[in-house]
């Protein structure tokens, strides 16, 4: 990217980056990740551009949360161990707040197993996105969007109870 | 535009979204850092392309080929990979006789939770550096790393950890209980430990991680998951006057049986604390005594996850725990170490191949430089 472009890309990446790596942080839920994946999103971005430039932000959006949602798989297998925190320098929690992190854990791995666009659209939502900026970002048709998110949440749902039953958050 | 479009036939799930996603929601006072993350972008502009380093190191890799098989005998080359083989064998052998074959004498399954911790400082989440110098950097000391060629990974991945403080109050009431609990009536607990402060202190650490390593002797030993962790030795800190030795010893005891013992771990920097103040105790079924070059090491294998820790063998009769992760705790002046594997696949106890990876472990803590 050179000239404009370049120009183009840096106010891309001043705009959006924090925006991007707060909602990757409500997947990860780590700090160093949520950025390290934003950052790799925009690199992606870099290196290899979609071929339409409309809407370079639904793209980060949706390559970004990929990115995520493939960390949460990679994590299951290593929160086998759990790291080395389990026998030295872990520490313990007091019990509510070993819950908040346990129940996180819960509705990030039931996220986990939707689809990225359900995902996009319940965590855009979260952010504060209206339904016209939904549509936008991520290319849907603006009539449909209240159904896909009403879809995308009973999927949440139904994943979550299939997955731990009934729980606090209810 | 916002209108509440909803699917009427399913039920109104949205409230319940908005209350789970709040729960993931990162803290308000957290501003991603725009500058560190544009400075690593351009950083990384500048470092040449992965398939160009690929290629550069294919190319000098197969000069040495071309260089190097020629002017040795392949009988040698056999011979050496025949040995090398041999040779883990024969460890494998001595450290089956030697550690895994010997009756347990420290079983830390149901560990009274004689101690309750709470944390003073919060390391916070670990960072992710991109070499050892940058390590070296954030935390003050130059991570110490297995020289190369002992084993094949891609990586590691370093992040770096901030300091930690784990703070318990002594309840000499519980440390009875536990005692009696373990069969250890005849111990008196201090009646001045109680309410006495203990702090454990630990420092900055750096963090290696490797995903499915293969040692490269023997190429029989596996791990999905190989992490090393160091600091400085970490600090114990207690009130004047307070034995921690005497104290720590009455802890284990309720774990270890003999004094002899406890009192062999309690002596170990690294050890001691590890298990006083560690989580996941009710994962250990055995921690051992082995020797590697550097000093005495302390061996902890733990069992798979609870539900998985017994297994049923072809005579349909339970059998002892499988032992899926083992971690080396050791220390030199200036530096603790935690090595732990995660075996691709799980060991029964006092196997060959438990033995085999309790060998390899060994190895790798030999081999960091």
């Amino acid at each position: 990217m050179r000239g404009e472009a370049s120009s183009d890309f840096n106010t891309l990446f001043n705009t959006f980056y924090v925006r991007l790596a707060r909602l990757l942080y409500r997947i990860t839920g780590d700090f160093g990740r949520a950025e390290e994946m934003a950052s790799e999103a925009f690199w992606r971005l870099h290196c290899k551009p979609p071929s339409e430039n409309t809407n370079l932000e639904g793209w980060l959006y949706r390559t970004g949360l990929r990115l995520a949602l493939d960390q949460i798989k990679k994590d299951r297998r290593r929160a086998r161990y759990e790291g080395l925190g389990a026998l030295f320098g872990h520490t313990a929690s007091p019990e509510q707040e070993l819950e908040r992190i346990e129940e996180r854990t819960r509705v990030r791995r039931a996220l986990g197993a939707l689809k990225a666009d359900q995902v996009a659209v319940i965590l855009l939502r979260a952010e504060g996105l209206t339904y016209a900026e939904l549509a936008a970002q991520l290319h849907l048709n603006p009539a449909s969007v209240g159904t896909l998110l009403s879809r995308a949440e009973e999927a949440f749902r139904k994943e979550y109870v299939n997955r731990y039953g009934h729980s606090r958050t209810q | 535009m916002d209108t509440p479009e909803r699917n009427e036939s399913s039920p109104d799930f949205g409230q319940w979204t908005e209350v789970c996603s709040a729960l993931l929601a990162p803290p308000a006072d957290w501003e991603p850092n725009l500058n560190a993350a544009r400075a690593r972008f351009k950083a990384r502009l500048h470092q040449p392309s992965r398939l160009r380093r690929f290629a550069l190191v294919g190319v000098t890799g197969a000069l040495l080929v071309c260089l190097l098989v020629p002017a040795i005998p392949q009988a040698r080359v056999f011979a050496q990979q025949v040995g090398s083989n041999n040779w883990y064998r024969v460890e494998r052998l001595w450290n089956w006789i030697t550690i895994v074959r010997t009756p347990l004498s420290f079983r830390l399954e149901g560990l009274p939770e004689a101690l309750r911790t709470h944390p003073r400082t919060e390391s916070g989440s670990p960072q992710f550096v991109s070499d050892v110098a940058e390590a070296a950097h954030r935390v003050g000391f130059i991570p110490r790393l297995p020289r190369s060629g002992i084993f094949s990974s891609s990586g590691p991945v370093l992040s770096v950890s901030g300091p930690l403080s784990i703070d318990t109050v002594v309840s000499t009431a519980d440390l009875e209980l536990a005692l009696r609990n373990a069969g250890v009536p005849d111990q008196d607990v201090p009646r001045e430990w109680d309410g006495a402060r203990i702090s454990l202190q630990i420092g900055a650490t750096v963090t290696a991680e490797w995903s499915d390593v293969r040692e490269e002797g023997s190429g029989q030993i596996e791990w999905s998951d190989l992490t090393l962790a160091q600091g400085l030795p970490p600090v114990v800190a207690v009130p004047p006057g307070f034995d921690l030795t005497a104290f720590t010893v009455l802890n284990l005891r309720t774990a270890l049986p003999g004094r002899e013992n406890a009192l062999r771990f309690a002596q170990r920097a690294t050890t001691a604390p590890a298990l006083l103040f560690g989580k996941g105790r009710q994962n250990i079924v055995a921690v051992r005594e082995v020797n590697l070059h550097k000093g005495p090491a302390t061996l902890i294998e733990e069992r798979r996850e609870p539900g998985f820790g017994a297994h049923t063998n072809w005579f349909g009769y339970s059998g002892g725990p499988t032992v899926e992760r083992i971690t080396l705790l050791w220390s030199v002046p200036d530096r603790a170490y935690v090595l732990r594997g995660v075996m691709s696949v799980p060991s029964e106890m006092v196997s060959l191949d438990l033995a085999g990876a309790v060998t390899n472990a060994i190895d790798l803590a030999n081999a960091i430089e």
